[in-house]
């Protein structure tokens, strides 16, 4: 009933509700800022102020606008291909529970490779391009897929389980119709975490060996000392992830609006 | 004609913790058809075990179970039993009706047939106005209706109740319970009802068994004559508290006497 009520509330309203608490330390987090630059002797290439920021993204758009569109294109690809390539696996590897267990700590040890590590090699396989950038952003989604949606697949109830025994549910309604949807949860929280994960993966890559993308932005402004592009570059970037996060967050609302985790976020 | 149920000197071992545990030992049972039979007893009688004998979700250490004369797995399959749980375990991500669609859809019934049957059920459920919600939007009772009309949307012969009602308020549980009656006077089936409530045990029952545990075994059977359909003022009756006396003494005692070997 509470819930009905609040919701009476016109939205507009709601909205503001919700958002002016956060614009208010924006405010204040731009005066202070803006003030240490200008007013209180805080150096350039320390932090630039916001305004040289803007300045510079508004200046030279182009730039920013192709390099952050080639990070965009190599993370969402890599996402999508890890993510297929996890679904995949999880499945073989739930219905073959000798290689689940022959594979889990593999898994593991994969899902804790500090990227960096990897990437040199990657770049070396796949050379200069996109590809090694889409296929880092790859790997990095993949493990936290695989292990999560795993752990989903396994997630079902125990008396859901018998409640499809005694309804003589055959395996692969069992499959589709509890344990699929009951593993929708962690393979939802796996995608969150890998969507800023495939990002990170392509900026980090692109610092490696690149001749494109946020990564190699940044590189080359911080050769020439050029801060203020430095900071527009790492402003994009965070738009991407967040951009990212955002999607996944709206198609977990649409696609499980039945779970608690959903429905406390709302 | 053959019985709804037959199990014959069954027993069940649980191994527990590098020991072994008895949770069932020589229980013989026979439900007839068309029969209402109440299973009461204290915590770790076995009255679980019993029916998760008979829908094959445990096999006996020993002795045989028969359901309609074949053996469990065998009426699993043919779907002639139905089974509800202590709780509701509905679906979370389905709504009322999907919920109840469900053994419809796993036997494979076109959708087109599904659905009016499950419309039906609801409304003798009397949750029509909810079809379309969600588990975590209905109250406990209302959950529990639901799971009850899912286990009879198939028409099973026999439905196993494991405690529907425990968790539900004293009020609640008397609306179900009268409500049970109703759907039970109805229809054909036969019921087996595990519980721990003496009052609810008589007044839905034909026959009320009483359990003792470690090992789990059957102490007493009471017959319950009173006329169908049963009502409130029954309880009022020589005969329900006759029955609710010597239910309790050999509940009790049997109780009792456990402590004492423990």
């Amino acid at each position: 009933m509470t819930m009905a009520s609040k919701s009476q509330r016109s939205k507009p309203a709601a909205i503001w509700h919700g958002v002016w608490p956060a614009l208010i330390v924006a405010v204040v987090v731009f005066v202070v800022w803006y003030s240490a630059s200008h007013f209180w002797g805080m150096p350039k290439y320390i932090l630039p102020a916001p305004d040289l920021i803007l300045k510079e993204a508004f200046e030279n758009p182009n730039s920013l606008l192709r390099n952050g569109w080639v990070t965009l294109v190599e993370a969402t690809s890599g996402f999508a291909v890890g993510v297929l390539l996890a679904v995949f696996v999880a499945l073989v590897l739930d219905s073959w529970r000798f290689l689940e267990k022959g594979m889990s700590p593999y898994l593991v040890v994969g899902l804790n490779i500090p990227i960096v590590a990897i990437a040199p090699a990657v770049i070396i396989w796949f050379g200069f391009g996109m590809t090694s950038k889409i296929v880092v952003a790859a790997i990095l989604t993949f493990f936290p897929v695989v292990i999560y949606t795993l752990k989903g697949l396994k997630a079902a109830d125990r008396r859901e389980v018998d409640l499809f025994s005694v309804l003589s549910a055959s395996r692969i309604q069992g499959l589709l119709k509890l344990r699929m949807p009951s593993s929708l949860p962690f393979f939802f929280a796996a995608l969150r975490v890998a969507s800023a994960a495939s990002v990170l993966a392509a900026v980090v890559a692109e610092f490696i060996q690149a001749n494109a993308g946020i990564g190699y932005l940044i590189l080359t402004a911080a050769y020439t000392n050029n801060t203020p592009r430095i900071w527009a570059a790492v402003a994009v970037s965070a738009g991407i992830a967040l951009l990212f996060y955002w999607v996944v967050t709206v198609a977990e609302r649409k696609l499980i609006p039945w779970h608690a985790s959903v429905d406390a976020r709302n | 004609m053959t019985a709804a149920v037959v199990a014959r000197d069954l027993s069940v071992t649980f191994e527990s913790g590098g020991g072994q545990f008895q949770a069932l030992d020589a229980f013989n049972l026979t439900v007839e058809k068309n029969e209402f039979v109440s299973l009461i007893g204290p915590s770790g009688c076995g009255k679980t075990t019993v029916l998760r004998c008979i829908a094959d979700l445990i096999t006996p250490t020993g002795g045989s179970v028969t359901v309609n004369g074949i053996p469990p797995r065998d009426a699993i399959k043919k779907r002639d039993i139905g089974y509800v749980f202590q709780s509701a375990t509905l679906l979370e991500w389905r709504n009322v009706i999907k919920n109840v669609m469900l053994p419809l859809e796993l036997a494979g019934v076109p959708r087109s047939e599904a659905t009016p049957r499950a419309e039906a059920m609801i409304e003798r459920v009397g949750l029509t106005d909810f079809v379309k919600n969600y588990p975590r939007q209905l109250s406990g009772g209302m959950q529990q209706r639901v799971a009850i009309a899912r286990s009879l949307v198939m028409n099973p012969d026999i439905i196993l109740m494991d405690e529907p009602f425990a968790a539900l308020d004293e009020i609640t549980r008397d609306d179900m319970n009268r409500w049970l009656l109703e759907v039970f006077d109805q229809s054909s089936t036969t019921i087996l009802f595990v519980t721990h409530n003496i009052r609810e045990a008589i007044m839905l029952s034909d026959r009320v068994v009483v359990m003792a545990a470690r090992p789990g075994r059957i102490v007493k059977e009471f017959k319950v004559t009173m006329p169908r359909p049963r009502t409130a003022e029954q309880t009022f009756s020589d005969e329900f508290s006759r029955i609710r006396q010597a239910a309790e003494e050999a509940l009790y005692g049997a109780a009792t006497r456990t402590k004492v070997g423990e």
